[in-house]
């Protein structure tokens, strides 16, 4: 089964084979994981909470999977907008604290006064400190979609064409995204070391 | 101009994507600008720093709990090692129908009863199936065919 296509693999349990989607599970459980755990912030507890609905999803909807696309881009996209929609949903129960969506979500960088340090209610429920890096936490303050775009691709390895779909987007403002985005981190990492 | 910008083109140039119209312009702003150098230097180690980044991995209660999902979730594979004989459940199951279809045409399917089970030849069933088949022409009228009798006491059920 190591040598089937997630294709092939999403065909075999849409035809009652558990086992597959096993196999499917193990292959993406920690790419998605990791994505997720960078959308949301490395809120872990959120992120495999996330992770769960995504495949529950993947599991109820395999009728809708169309055996001819191809599955890594549909499962990228289910776990995005589960991960946006938990983000959503944070800000409601974080309204009376006065955080919003845009702040839950958008760069520190942009709001003068609220710098990283001023993040550690977005940090405070990770595993641990020293799993966030310096790397990490410039790439949490990138904007939507460039965040998503950059973690796909230089994080995941999804070429352009496959985040276009995951994003809705065309293959070449994806390009423009993960420019901006690399050049964004590279400066700021460039004026950190100064 | 500004250094936002050429850092952009400093991400295309290093993917082979950046227009040779902005090629010589960005050479001539890095001659000048050591911000850009530097910037230009760290993204070509960014890849690296990437690889190194953490990858963590759930806890194995979630991914217990995702395996259990999975198992409650999966669909049934179809049953087509039926017996000679089948007790109402498996009737539904062998014409891809639900119970409540089944009840509907009870009047209508060969059946018997032994030991206060309701149960249902294969064979009857499938001539009853080829019996309201379009354009399959009949061997045999099912209304005229006799009753089994091999299981013991059997009431005949159809009309």
């Amino acid at each position: 089964m190591t040598d089937l296509t997630d294709e092939e693999l999403m065909v075999m349990f849409q035809q009652g084979n558990t086992a597959a989607f096993e196999r499917l599970f193990e292959r993406y459980r920690l790419p998605l994981f990791n994505f997720l755990l960078r959308l949301l912030h490395f809120q872990r507890e959120s992120a495999e909470d996330v992770l769960q609905e995504v495949f529950i999803k993947l599991a109820k909807a395999r009728e809708l999977y169309e055996p001819r696309s191809p599955f890594r881009p549909w499962v990228y996209t289910i776990a995005r907008n589960h991960g946006l929609n938990h983000l959503r949903s944070r800000a409601v129960a974080s309204a009376q604290k006065n955080i919003s969506f845009d702040e839950l979500t958008e760069p520190t960088s942009d709001r003068p006064g609220r710098e990283l340090a001023g993040k550690d209610d977005t940090f405070k429920a990770i595993a641990s400190k020293d799993e966030v890096g310096r790397l990490d936490q410039i790439i949490d303050r990138l904007p939507s979609p460039a965040k998503e775009v950059f973690l796909l691709h230089a994080v995941e390895g999804l070429p352009h064409e496959e985040i276009a779909k995951v994003l809705d987007l065309n293959p070449a403002t994806v390009r423009t995204h993960f420019h901006r985005a690399r050049a964004q981190l590279c400066r700021v990492l460039a004026q950190q070391t100064t | 101009m500004n250094c936002d910008t050429y850092a952009e083109w400093l991400s295309a140039q290093l993917d082979g994507e950046l227009e040779a119209e902005h090629l010589t312009e960005l050479n001539a702003h890095l001659a000048t600008c050591e911000s850009c150098r530097k910037t230009q230097r760290i993204m070509r180690g960014l890849a690296a720093e990437i690889q190194g980044l953490p990858r963590l991995a759930p806890t194995d209660r979630s991914t217990l709990a995702i395996n259990v999902a999975i198992h409650q979730l999966a669909p049934k594979p179809r049953r087509v090692d039926f017996g000679p004989v089948m007790d109402i459940e498996e009737l539904a199951e062998f014409l891809l129908v639900s119970l409540e279809t089944v009840g509907h045409y009870l009047d209508d399917l060969p059946s018997f009863e032994l030991g206060g089970k309701l149960l249902f030849r294969r064979t009857s069933v499938e001539r009853w199936i080829e019996s309201r088949e379009h354009g399959v022409q009949s061997v045999e009228s099912f209304d005229r065919m006799p009753a089994e009798d091999e299981f013991g006491r059997i009431t005949v059920n159809h009309p």
